[in-house]
């Protein structure tokens, strides 16, 4: 009870800890935090956990309205966050889960394998194009010569 | 963010002496713009460096030296290099400009060449195209201007996108396409300095196997080789970017305007200029990893390193750059919608005897008319009417196989080049809607490609079209 006691009087000084909102999932293992009623100027700090982890794999030490985080692996998350005011740190906003799910290596394969088609055979007409027309024109010039 | 030290008062400075000089460059260079074809084409006399130094600063947007380094960030290695191949847009495109140069000594607009190419129906689904994208292009600039004008100075968004509009309409309305294509000679220059300055400033801070190792321990998957989000885009991106500019009146205009001999040469050499462009940019995404910069804003990311490394000169330099590549963006679609405006629409339809020096006029206040309408849809800041941007990529996606072929292919037919565009745009727009834009210009190019295929497959029995009829100036008999 004191414990709670002690928490719940510095609670009361200090700020309360920002909300985050952010995509539940991503794709491309970047994604913004916002945080959401904390002050904008206000020092906020973001950590990111793996969730089978107890170590920060990435922090944002900066002020609002957002953060951006990126390069992360395929995995699961949590990120949690705080703000800091004249009265000191806020407590750790609770954690909020993150997935990053990349797109399935045959969705990518077929995207790489038809794009690539696609960009070569256009190439190949215009290609084609150039050296028939060419060679057509000599023709042209040529049977003009003659006559 | 950190917010860039650019004081208002330094940034309004700064303007007001960018926007002095555009409008004396664009008087000087505009002085021979008085007859319709000096307004529209240049003269048809551009030369190699101004040829290929207009293609460079127009494909180089705000985006470019803005989103290069957000991809960067987003998709690592592989964002860079992705965003990077849109210059083979500009390279694929050269051997057509040289063939455009020569088929068409008197012609104007790309809408022009499918009317004669293809007849009406191909042309008012191209025209469609053609208006959609360079209003969606001009507008999203526009408020890229105002938007980007007052993060990095404080000058409020209407007075900064106002401005940036106003000044652009004015040099281009003075000097039409020899005020554009000269002052994008000068903006490329300072784009390309600018960045180079702010780039090689920031590896003496943060040498560049420093930011590897850097980014390797903190970031790694941005240097992973195998990038699932960011391949499954690549070529998408690049058959937008090549759509974009095989059909716009944008390049077509350049491609007229350039000297016989000259377009093939310069369109190539834009290309390579602009290619490590995005690399360069997009390296500040990795250096901000490497400096440790808190990233609140990716957009920002550029002008947070800049500010970070080189302070007030930083801000300065990104400043300059931002809205020169906006400026030599938002000129050359002026001008472009400007011609399609007056060729297209009010010679072919509504004073289809007016003579030169009447167009002349109505070419000019086209300009004016373009700009106002970019600056209304502008205003109400609409976060929306940038991804009609996006919207535009199965569009145009759908006409890089009709214009090859209409372009080298006799027997290439109307019908072919109308169902090609049609349903590469609905199965295009279908796919965005569906599946996401990653796919959409990609579909969309398939589907028209198959269509083409198929056309000209089984052309043989259609009698030839006679190439040499677009050598004549268009005429529009009343």
């Amino acid at each position: 009870m004191l414990v709670v006691g002690a928490g719940t009087a510095r609670a009361a000084l200090a700020a309360p800890p920002p909300e985050l909102e952010h995509p539940e999932q991503s794709a491309s293992g970047a994604l913004l935090v916002r945080f959401v009623g904390s002050p904008v100027q206000a020092r906020h700090e973001l950590e990111l956990r793996a969730e089978s982890s107890d170590t920060a794999l990435q922090r944002y030490d900066g002020p609002g309205p957002s953060a951006y985080l990126s390069g992360l692996e395929v995995g699961a998350y949590s990120l949690r966050a705080r703000v800091h005011d004249e009265t000191g740190w806020s407590e750790w906003s609770a954690p909020s889960a993150l997935r990053v799910e990349a797109p399935s290596h045959a969705r990518v394969w077929a995207s790489l394998v038809v794009g690539a088609s696609t960009f070569l055979a256009t190439l190949g007409l215009i290609v084609f194009g150039v050296r028939r027309t060419r060679s057509r024109e000599l023709g042209l010039q040529s049977g003009d010569d003659a006559a | 963010m950190s917010r860039p030290e650019l004081p208002i008062e330094l940034a309004w400075g700064l303007l007001a002496a960018m926007s002095l000089l555009w409008i004396w460059l664009g008087r000087f260079w505009g002085r021979r713009a008085r007859e319709l074809d000096g307004f529209m084409v240049a003269g048809r006399n551009v030369g190699m460096a101004l040829g290929a130094a207009t293609a460079v600063a127009t494909w180089i947007t705000s985006n470019t030296t803005m989103l290069a380094p957000q991809l960067t960030l987003e998709f690592g290695v592989w964002g860079m290099l992705a965003y990077s191949t849109a210059s083979l847009g500009l390279v694929a495109f050269a051997p057509l400009a040289a063939r455009i140069r020569r088929l068409m000594p008197h012609g104007h607009t790309a809408a022009e060449f499918i009317h004669r190419r293809y007849g009406r129906a191909c042309w008012v689904v191209f025209m469609a195209i053609s208006l959609l994208y360079a209003l969606a292009w001009l507008v999203s600039m526009g408020m890229a201007g105002g938007l980007l004008l007052e993060t990095l100075s404080g000058i409020p968004y209407v007075q900064g996108m106002t401005l940036i509009l106003g000044v652009c309409a004015v040099y281009t309305l003075v000097g039409g396409l020899y005020a554009v294509i000269g002052t994008d000679f000068i903006q490329s220059l300072v784009v390309l300095v600018g960045i180079v300055v702010v780039v090689v400033a920031v590896t003496q801070q943060v040498p560049i196997a420093e930011v590897h190792e850097s980014v390797a321990a903190k970031r790694p998957a941005l240097l992973q080789v195998f990038f699932p989000a960011a391949l499954i885009a690549v070529f998408n991106n690049l058959l937008f970017g090549m759509g974009e500019v095989f059909h716009s009146n944008v390049w077509w205009s350049r491609a007229l305007a350039m000297r016989p001999g000259v377009g093939g040469r310069a369109f190539a050499l834009a290309g390579a200029i602009w290619l490590p462009v995005p690399i360069i940019a997009g390296f500040l995404g990795l250096a901000a990893v490497a400096l440790g910069l808190p990233i609140s804003r990716p957009d920002m990311v550029g002008p947070q390193v800049a500010s970070a490394v080189l302070g007030s000169v930083g801000a300065v330099l990104v400043f300059l750059v931002v809205f020169a590549s906006i400026a030599s963006s938002i000129d050359s679609l002026l001008a472009a919608t400007s011609d399609l405006v007056t060729k297209e629409l009010v010679h072919r339809f509504w004073r289809r005897d007016a003579d030169d020096a009447q167009l002349r006029k109505i070419a000019a206040r086209s300009v004016v008319g373009a700009a106002l309408l970019a600056w209304l849809l502008c205003l109400p800041k609409l976060g929306t009417l940038a991804s009609v941007l996006f919207l535009a990529g199965p569009l145009v996606a759908s006409t890089i196989w009709p214009i090859i072929a209409g372009l080298y292919w006799p027997r290439a037919t109307a019908s072919t080049a109308l169902v090609a565009m049609i349903a590469g745009s609905s199965v295009g727009l279908w796919v965005y809607f569906g599946v996401g834009w990653f796919a959409a210009s990609l579909a969309s190019a398939v589907v028209s490609a198959l269509v083409t295929a198929f056309g000209l497959s089984r052309s043989r029995r259609h009698a030839p079209f006679d190439f040499s009829t677009l050598a004549s100036a268009e005429q529009h008999a009343t």
